[in-house]
């Protein structure tokens, strides 16, 4: 575990520089996956770059609403630097519906898009994983296996190795890619990300208990398995169309 | 290969509901019926239990911090030379005295193993301030929540549980009250 990297006298937060660090290596296994779609490399650039800052404003004002009491005598404190004051719901949001409106607005359709950020969403997931090793967090249940890591004052699963592996793994079968209907990328990397959540969570030592100790977030991580396969399969028997969200073809 | 097995309309529904049963079985074997209530070591991390200490503070009593349980608790490990510590030392009084009455306790421990203790109070003459400040001479709370950067943040809950870490700073006074008013309208 390493929350804070020192250079010289500068501290860095590991955790949030392998985020950003896995963003921009995300977009760099994008944008030549969008080229071998047709679509404009710098177009998904700049439509994700644009969503996530949008997003990360929607998370603001979302928290900032939220707690309205508190900044209406310190209004200027909204615009603080602080990743603690961000409400996820309210950022993705934001985000997906920044998201839809610069994808129409760049003729971009929504399946090609999906498929084309798949190898990115597949390689940030790795750094997400790193990124949780490094502060700490997502951290696994006691366990005497010889791969345990000692954290938290115990041996613990190495769940955020897991995780990174997993998507490590999803990474490399995802990237080269290309199912024959747009958005089956997209929901083939979706249902494994999925089960590998799934299955990661029942290592974890800090998931969220529901009724006979049952791992609450097990329960939307399959039915988005599930889910992400029946569509799959659905659109590889041609029950279903893909959803464009421009009728203007994509290199217009 | 998949998208062709995905093709057979049956076989792939025979796969995806073979998964959905695999799946309902691991949520079953992975469940931990006997995990709520176990007590969990004291960490510096948010959902631990936080780690006690028991310092000299400003006005020469000892501030013990398992003494506070059944309060919010704000503590802020900082130093005069610090920069961002500087800067939110205001926020942090101006959280004490908006506070205060409803039962929160902010307390600043000091690092004194790394900082020099005339320049310490001489900064919190020149701020005015009156919070709860204990002086950390030997590392103790400093090795107790693994302090890497200055200021570290940690708000802890009425039951002694980290609710919340923050690292570096300046921290603004509206995040660290809209944290705190969650905590407060909490039930012991």
């Amino acid at each position: 575990m390493l929350p804070v990297l020192r250079i010289g006298g500068l501290a860095l937060q590991l955790p949030g520089l392998l985020v950003i660090l896995g963003i921009w290596v995300g977009l760099s296994q994008s944008e030549p996956a969008a080229r071998r779609r047709g679509l404009p490399a710098e177009a998904l650039t700049a439509v994700t770059g644009l969503s996530l800052l949008v997003g990360l404003l929607s998370a603001r004002f979302g928290y900032v609403l939220q707690n309205l009491s508190a900044y209406a005598s310190r209004p200027l404190d909204a615009l603080a630097l602080n990743p603690s004051a961000l409400d996820v719901w309210s950022g993705l949001v934001g985000g997906a519906a920044a998201a839809l409106v610069l994808m129409r607005r760049r003729r971009m359709p929504l399946p090609d898009f999906l498929d084309a950020l798949t190898p990115g969403l597949a390689a940030f997931s790795v750094f997400l994983g790193l990124s949780h090793l490094a502060g700490g967090a997502a951290f696994g249940a006691q366990t005497d296996l010889p791969c345990a890591i000692t954290l938290w004052g115990a041996r613990r699963h190495p769940t955020q190795v897991y995780e990174a592996l997993a998507g490590l793994i999803l990474f490399a079968l995802i990237r080269r890619r290309a199912d024959p209907v747009p958005g089956q990328t997209f929901l083939l990397w979706l249902a494994g990300a999925s089960l590998a959540a799934m299955t990661i969570e029942g290592f974890r030592g800090d998931s969220l208990l529901g009724p006979y100790g049952t791992r609450l977030w097990q329960i939307p991580s399959l039915l988005m398995t599930l889910s992400a396969l029946w569509l799959y399969g659905r659109l590889a028997q041609g029950r279903l169309q893909p959803v464009a969200t421009t009728d203007a073809p994509k290199d217009a | 290969m998949i998208a062709r097995f995905a093709r057979r309309a049956h076989a792939w529904a025979a796969a995806t509901g073979a998964i959905a049963v695999a799946g309902l079985l691991w949520i079953w074997v992975s469940a931990r019926p006997d995990a709520a209530g176990l007590p969990l070591p004291p960490n510096p991390h948010q959902g631990f239990p936080a780690p006690d200490f028991s310092l000299p503070s400003r006005d020469a009593t000892d501030f013990t911090l398992s003494q506070q349980q059944g309060a919010v608790v704000v503590v802020n490990l900082w130093a005069s030379w610090c920069p961002p510590c500087r800067a939110e030392l205001p926020a942090l009084q101006a959280l004490h005295d908006e506070y205060r009455s409803r039962g929160l306790v902010v307390v600043g421990v000091n690092a004194t193993n790394q900082d020099d203790r005339l320049a310490a109070e001489a900064l919190l003459d020149e701020l005015g301030i009156t919070f709860p400040i204990v002086y950390d001479e030997l590392g103790q709370a400093s090795r107790a929540y693994l302090l890497r950067s200055l200021p570290s943040t940690f708000v802890i809950d009425r039951d002694g549980i980290i609710r919340s870490v923050i690292f570096g700073g300046p921290v603004s006074a509206a995040m660290l009250a809209s944290q705190v008013d969650d905590l407060l309208s909490e039930a012991h």
